[in-house]
């Protein structure tokens, strides 16, 4: 909400500067979002009156004019707007007088002297008035300086407010705020009882009326031209409200004045009584806005006998509307509950100062006050009205609440004096009574929000200042935080010791794309995504890091490593009935092999690099050993380039070579590998390491080269070894693989290095020969493996 | 023989040996099984009784000096040899060293590490949801029914089943306080949704929650919990703190905290909303609000990150792009 701190100074007479105003108005809640100067940095400029106008003899859009500045001698001034005219009052610059954008001094136009300029709103940096020169109201002083003679050294104030606070959407709202804390009394606006001059009267039928407790309308008669006071246009421009007639103007300015919006229809239009009814399937509306919309049955409106003429509290209707030839126009000030009116107007595409004001909650008293204010403020533009019908109820039940002195304490941490509580809350406008534990309090129609004990609690707080509020130390507590946290932080450190950049990309991709890379899952699309490309969830991280590798690509990376953890989300539901979410490690690794090195060749990514980073974090997770990796098939990734890792013969995540295809499809020009694990196998908290003791005898090791046929794997050869059991028998490892020259098409020669060692005692040949000969037999037993000559 | 003549030509000699064979050469010469020092040695064998222990006294020093000075010019020799071995060796240190390959983790999760960290002392455990959630735990549990103006200030992500994506970390806290009783003391750190993309706003970006639930948890605890904590965090104990009055729908009293640091040029910046667990939270997960009291604390980690890292754009955040996420790497 914006409003101008002279405004408020006169409501609230504090004294307080427009920062000091600032400053309690952040400690109040109310939070200070700029504040801008109503007018812009001018000085030397004074009200004057033009006394004569000739034309200029040497040109046809200059005239010669005479101004009274106050001065014994009236000063010559060449002008160029067209609106000037003998008796106006302008703002004059007298020369040296310092303008925004320039400085008045003594000048010839076109051979006619000129001392001084009379002057535009918009010239002296104030937004929002006609343009040609600004046209001042007669009762001004000729001659006083402008600045003073409009206010015009005040500042707007913006402040967001919270959704509780909606009685602070207005100067009366936000000035018994700070009168609450300062102390000084707040100046509620003078109503004077209306004086009843018309005899027509309003037919109101209330049909709704839990949703409007309260109608009150009333006719009202305009005199010719009236015109809205300076003063109230000024207050409106510095509330950020252009002035848009009488009116309007009158209920715009109780609106920010006092909270209530008010509506005035131009009773000539109106057909038949006033009913304030739901809306019929089927109606429509067209709005002051020119907008048509199509009414639901939940949404109130004012109809007369054709229909709808009004959304209640959220915008009127274009025929009933007050145009600048309307004379006679019945004014509305109702009260409609928040539940009758809020979600309509967002459902609509609206969003206006009423609906925002109905959607938090009026003060339900307010209607009658705010009534006669307006009707005072147009009989002092002239205007006159008949009596006021009021339909519904005029008082409301008390909201009573209860306060404990324990709880005060309980909840701030410190206790409050019972004097200092009731001082405060009474200054908030609470009735307060004590009784045995605390006090009964009865909250102000305006403080509506008040609902529970903790509501009074914030008061205070408020009241006494957060900064004022005591710190108290947590005490020390015995409970055990987890460790799984630090299992995901060891992996992510061990995949950035390996070279990898982490990775943050949207949970949300494009459809289309994710579509390419996971044909086989269906994602979940979003109802209301922000744009298509962000429209899916993600069934697997991989899209999103394709993408994030090509954005690199395209900005000429030559190598790009990447992981990412997040959840992937897949259609099925789990057992709360939300889709399955599922944290994953995933990652992408494109381009050279290493960075760029002097001492060894540039070579492409391949498989077993990633595979290696991949077989490094299953060991951090104490769980290399018990992994498999078998060839498997995914549409995204290379045929004969993929596996599938097993744990215990359950699949936990998927490595391979990009598909050509797709990297095409996905614009990557460079050899990429992928690989996904679910995440919480590697975090889970890996078993307790033991001691397996330490072989002060010699170690033996015997190397094998075998042959095998194209199907055969490693897996299986290693298999194998393995199958033939001895207690030092320490472990196979391949040194070579070849193929090629003397070996035949598909065939292949791993050469293996074999590891004895007993932990008691020194082994004989003898018995690593007969091991050997085990290990030569089974492979060629099993796998139809040749020792290799 | 003249012992002394022997010697001083002895020594001559060695000296003179150029390397170890030319060295070798001269030990065979006095040494050797035909060597002077072998013949004179034989010779003592004719001497008299009186002059053999004379002899055999001068033979013995002689063979004592000759022996030494020989050590001594090998080990001169080898010295030598052993410094040219090694100057034929040096390396231009300056060359790069192999596979200095360290990536970064992303500035959100150091952010967040950063974060976890601290509160892990005070004995906070790190607690996770999903992230697709339902209407209760992201709103009405929370305090938020279905016409609460508070909802338009969320922008939610809605699927077709009426699931939503969570708005907030806070639906961690019920799902925490449905699965484990009191006292509580918990952070959930994650990823959150709104609909809204612009220069300040990613449609996706990551909040911390904390939770704390005791009999004794109240606002003088929250208050010193939380300046501590930022104090920490900007690593400047100048730092300044305010507490300003605010709303959640799920905290009563609320409040949110600016903090200014001359490292942000002394203005005052929001970084957080906390405050008073709300009763009707509490009643919502079973616990009972007249025994037990929380508070509770959400954070956003990106604007805490961007004022850590100097980072001027929040978009950066989510480009990916390596030579921004390269610069995070210590």
């Amino acid at each position: 909400m914006k409003f101008s701190y002279q405004w408020l100074m006169s409501c609230v007479a504090t004294g307080w500067s427009l920062e000091q105003t600032c400053a309690k108005l952040n400690d109040l809640g109310l939070e200070v979002e700029e504040t801008t100067p109503v007018a812009g940095d001018f000085s030397g400029v004074v009200v004057g009156k033009v006394l004569s106008v000739e034309p200029h003899p040497n040109a046809d859009k200059l005239r010669v004019t005479t101004v009274d500045v106050g001065r014994a001698e009236p000063v010559q001034i060449v002008c160029g707007a067209p609106n000037v005219r003998v008796g106006m009052l302008a703002p004059t610059a007298l020369v040296g007088a310092v303008l925004p954008s320039i400085t008045i001094k003594d000048a010839q136009l076109r051979g006619v002297a000129s001392s001084g300029m009379l002057c535009s709103a918009a010239e002296l940096g104030i937004e929002g008035q006609e343009s040609g020169l600004w046209d001042l109201p007669a009762e001004l002083m000729v001659g006083s300086d402008l600045r003073e003679a409009l206010n015009l050294n005040d500042a707007s104030i913006e402040i967001s407010l919270t959704p509780n606070r909606a009685d602070a959407l207005s100067v009366l709202g936000v000035a018994r705020d700070v009168a609450a804390l300062s102390g000084v009394t707040v100046q509620v606006p003078s109503v004077t009882e209306p004086q009843v001059v018309l005899s027509a009267s309003v037919d109101v039928k209330v049909e709704a009326a839990a949703a409007c407790p309260s109608y009150l309308a009333c006719r009202v008669d305009l005199s010719e031209n009236a015109q809205t006071p300076l003063w109230m246009k000024e207050r409106l421009r510095r509330s950020g409200l252009r002035s848009l007639g009488l009116v309007v103007d009158v209920t715009n300015y109780v609106m920010l004045e006092l909270g209530q919006p008010m509506h005035a229809f131009d009773a000539d239009k109106i057909q038949g009584a006033i009913q304030i009814r739901n809306a019929q399937a089927n109606e429509s509306l067209t709005l002051l806005d020119g907008k048509t919309v199509s009414l639901a049955e939940d949404m109130l409106v004012i109809a007369d006998e054709t229909g709808a003429i009004a959304l209640a509290g959220i915008m009127g209707g274009q025929s009933t509307a007050v145009t600048d030839a309307t004379r006679r126009v019945v004014l509305e000030c109702a009260h409609f509950t928040p539940a009758a009116v809020v979600g309509r107007a967002r459902r609509l595409g609206l969003h206006t100062d009423a609906s925002h004001r109905f959607e938090r909650g009026v003060d339900p008293l307010l209607p009658e006050l705010a009534m006669k204010r307006a009707l005072s403020l147009l009989a002092e533009a002239g205007a006159q009205c008949a009596a006021v019908v009021s339909v519904g109820a005029t008082s409301i039940a008390e909201n009573r609440l209860s306060l404990r002195r324990e709880r005060i304490e309980r909840l701030l941490g410190m206790s409050v004096d019972d004097a200092q509580v009731v001082q405060l809350l009474s200054g908030l406008g609470m009735k307060v009574t004590a009784n045995a534990t605390g006090w009964d309090v009865v909250a102000p129609s305006w403080r509506f929000d008040m609902a529970i004990e903790a509501d009074l609690v914030e008061e205070l707080a408020r009241m006494i200042g957060l900064d004022n509020l005591p710190k108290l130390p947590l005490p020390a507590t015995s409970v055990m935080p987890s460790g799984r946290n630090q299992q995901e932080m060891r992996l992510k450190h061990l995949l950035v010791g390996r070279g990898y950049q982490e990775a943050i990309t949207y949970s949300f991709v494009d459809g289309k794309e994710q579509r390419l890379v996971e044909p086989d899952q269906v994602g979940i699309d979003l109802a209301n995504p922000i744009a298509e490309t962000l429209g899916q969830m993600r069934v697997s991280l991989w899209t999103g890091l394709l993408s994030a590798a090509r954005y690199n690509l395209n900005r000429q990376a030559k190598r790009v490593r990447f992981f990412e953890t997040g959840l992937r989300f897949l259609a099925q539901q789990d057992d709360n009935g939300l889709p399955v979410q599922i944290p994953t490690l995933a990652g992408i690794v494109c381009g050279s092999a290493a960075a760029m090195q002097w001492g060894q060749a540039t070579r492409q990514v391949d498989f077993y690099d990633v595979k290696g980073d991949v077989e490094a974090l299953l060991a951090s997770a104490g769980l290399l050993g018990q992994v498999s990796f078998v060839p498997a098939q995914h549409p995204a990734l290379h045929p004969g380039q993929t596996a599938s890792i097993q744990l215990n013969g359950q699949v936990i995540g998927l490595i391979g070579s990009l598909h050509p295809s797709l990297a095409k499809q996905m614009d990557i020009d460079m050899p990429a590998v992928l690989f996904s694990i679910d995440l919480a196998y590697l975090t889970a908290l890996p078993a307790k390491a033991t001691f397996q003791g330490l072989s002060k005898f010699p170690l033996v090791r015997r190397d094998i080269a075998v042959v095998v046929d194209a199907p055969v794997t490693f897996a299986q050869v290693s298999s194998v070894i393995a199958s033939v059991k001895r207690d030092w028998f320490q472990s196979a490892e391949l040194f070579d693989v070849y193929a090629g020259k003397g070996l035949a098409e598909g065939q292949r020669s791993l050469a293996i290095a074999l590891w004895f060692q007993d932990l008691e005692r020194t082994l004989t040949d003898a018995e690593i020969e007969a091991c050997m000969n085990e290990v030569i037999e089974q492979l060629s037993l099993q796998l139809n493996a040749q020792l290799r000559a | 023989m003249d012992m002394d003549r022997l010697l001083q030509d002895a020594l001559t000699q060695i000296n003179e040996a150029s390397d170890l064979e030319a060295l070798e050469t001269v030990r065979v010469h006095y040494f050797g099984k035909k060597g002077v020092l072998t013949e004179l040695s034989k010779q003592l064998g004719q001497a008299s009784a009186e002059e053999k222990p004379i002899l055999g006294a001068k033979v013995s020093g002689l063979r004592q000096a000759i022996n030494e000075a020989f050590d001594a010019k090998k080990k001169v020799i080898s010295d030598a040899l052993l410094a040219a071995k090694l100057a034929s060796e040096s390396l231009d240190v300056s060359l790069p060293g192999r596979n200095v390959d360290v990536g970064s983790l992303h500035p959100v999760t150091q952010t967040i590490t950063r974060i976890n960290d601290w509160f892990a002392q005070l004995g906070f455990s790190v607690e996770q949801g999903p992230e697709i959630e339902d209407d209760v735990h992201n709103f009405e549990a929370l305090n938020i029914p279905e016409t609460h103006p508070a909802r338009a200030m969320h922008d939610t992500f809605y699927f077709d089943s009426g699931l939503l994506l969570r708005t907030h970390t806070s639906p961690v806290q019920i799902r925490t306080m449905e699965r484990q009783s009191p006292p509580l003391r918990i952070i959930a750190p994650g990823r959150v949704y709104r609909c809204d993309s612009d220069q300040t706003h990613t449609p996706m970006f990551h909040q911390i929650e904390g939770l704390v639930v005791d009999k004794t948890a109240n606002f003088a605890q929250l208050k010193a919990l939380l300046e501590s904590f930022l104090i920490y965090f900007f690593d400047d104990p100048e730092l300044k703190v305010r507490f300003r009055p605010s709303y959640f729908p799920f905290t009563e009293p609320s409040a949110e905290v600016d903090i200014a640091t001359n490292l942000l040029g002394g203005r005052w910046v929001e970084v957080l909303g906390c405050g008073v667990v709300h009763p009707n939270v509490l009643k919502h997960a079973g616990i009972d609000p007249e025994e037990y009291t929380g508070f509770a604390f959400g954070l956003g980690v990106e604007r805490l990150a961007m004022l850590r890292f100097g980072i001027p754009d929040l978009r950066l955040l989510f480009d990916n792009d390596v030579r921004f996420l390269r610069q995070f790497q210590a």
